[in-house]
């Protein structure tokens, strides 16, 4: 039996639908405890509601890349398993390269072989879904403590709150953005981060007077941005 | 649970609904190994996730303790449990609290930012089941037609322009040592260490733009 046949198998199909539905319990609960909270807050249900419908329509974009993950996973985990380990934690690099380092620990060749042995083929399961659990481990063991701590600290210098907040944001993305930006010769790169960036800035002064258009500001510049990509790829 | 202060509420249930989901993740190697009668071979399954595990725990770690303060507690739960978390269920939370105008790091800022992610999840979890089930060949002409393709090659620079100009743009004073330090520093070590050590070099550049935008509004610089 080639290990397809699993990765195939009705079993398989039942485990990582069963393992997602038990994924979107979390959403769906922290969603009341966040609606109940925030109507304790005297927030309305429409600026929720924009919350909701913004982040949902940017998120579509960031999921269409992944979809193409899925494709490239399928040849060698078989159809569900990449569906599973998609939807939750993970990426296709990661489990690509999880993939082919627990292969080679059980003496293969890579993930690609054809007929791995079953028992080998569940053990490569085991590590790719364990090894990127580090950042959930420490969520359930220290997330509480450390969350209080910034609490404390917030609360002592409430005035220093959203200058600090704002520094983080601004560290962490300038940190992410750093080898787009100096990556000189990928001009496509450098054309879908100026022209989503410049077009952020004007659709967040045009949606000051147009209702309506502020939670569609990010999606919307994030596709004026990838378009100019296209468009000067062909320039090039 | 009426008793109890939000904060502790949303700590039980991220822990608990995150053992839960662990526990259904874990599900499935042990459920295929009695389906098909095949035990694991624990010797050699131990000895290859220590290091990879090791590996992406450290880097998660520092990934975590930096993303908690911004979008909260009960997002960073969800957000870890459904991955993507850099690239969109931070983006979602800040946006819905720019789109919102709620302060950062305030009781509004973090549900809203529950609120984001939770959808966001949603988005991606439907996007990735119908894609299971039939949209992924639909979707590959369209994503390797050669005009196209650039476009899908850059979502995630076209993501942190459109999120960070706004940004600079509100807080210029504050984003020059955030903005600058990591492309002199990615200029000096190169961009393989620099990929290589990301977590931690974000990490110390968020605590430097901390300690940077504190020096500001002590010398009264901001606003």
């Amino acid at each position: 039996m080639s290990h397809l046949n699993i990765a195939n198998s009705t079993v398989m199909a039942l485990l990582c639908g069963f393992t997602i539905l038990v994924v979107l319990l979390q959403p769906v609960l922290f969603l009341i405890l966040g609606i109940r909270r925030g109507r304790e807050l005297g927030m309305t249900d429409e600026e929720m509601r924009e919350a909701a419908v913004s982040s949902a329509v940017f998120s579509i974009f960031p999921s269409l890349p992944i979809i193409i993950s899925y494709l490239i996973l399928v040849p060698s985990l078989g159809r569900y398993f990449p569906w599973l380990r998609l939807s939750v934690v993970g990426s296709a690099s990661y489990e690509t390269m999880a993939a082919n380092m627990a292969a080679e620990a059980f003496g293969l060749e890579s993930i690609s072989v054809p007929n791995i042995p079953t028992d080998i083929f569940i053990g490569i399961v085991f590590v790719v879904t364990v090894c990127i659990l580090g950042g959930n481990i420490f969520n359930i063991f220290f997330l509480k403590t450390y969350d209080r701590k910034v609490q404390v600290l917030k609360g002592k210098n409430a005035a220093l709150v959203p200058v600090i907040t704002t520094a983080m944001f601004l560290g962490m993305y300038g940190t992410m953005a750093s080898p787009y930006l100096t990556n000189v010769s990928n001009y496509p790169a450098l054309a879908a981060i100026f022209g989503a960036g410049i077009s952020a800035l004007i659709i967040g002064r045009i949606s000051k007077t147009v209702k309506g258009l502020k939670e569609f500001s990010l999606a919307l510049s994030m596709v004026i941005g990838m378009l100019l990509s296209c468009v000067v790829n062909q320039m090039i | 649970m009426k008793n109890r202060s939000f904060n502790d509420n949303v700590y039980l249930l991220g822990r608990t609904t995150v053992i839960l989901a662990l526990a259904a993740f874990l599900s499935v190697p042990f459920g295929l190994s009695i389906a098909f009668d095949s035990p694991i071979n624990w010797p050699i399954v131990i000895e290859a996730t220590l290091p990879i595990f090791l590996t992406f725990a450290i880097s998660a770690v520092c990934e975590n303790l930096s993303y908690a303060p911004i979008i909260g507690p009960g997002a960073l739960y969800m957000a870890c449990v459904t991955g993507n978390v850099s690239n969109m269920k931070i983006p979602a939370a800040v946006n819905a609290m720019e789109v919102a105008g709620v302060e950062p790091g305030s009781d509004k800022a973090n549900v809203i930012s529950i609120i984001a992610v939770a959808f966001s999840t949603f988005v991606t979890t439907a996007v990735l089941f119908l894609g299971m089930l039939f949209l992924a060949p639909l979707f590959e002409p369209i994503y390797n037609n050669a005009f196209l393709k650039p476009a899908f090659d850059n979502v995630v620079p076209a993501l942190f322009g459109a999120i960070l100009f706004p940004y600079i743009a509100k807080a210029p004073k504050q984003a020059i040592l955030p903005i600058l330090l990591p492309i002199v520093l990615i200029l000096i070590v190169g961009r393989t260490f620099f990929s290589s050590y990301q977590s931690y070099i974000m990490m110390l550049v968020i605590i430097l733009s901390g300690v940077y935008s504190f020096m500001l509004h002590k010398k009264g610089m901001l606003k």
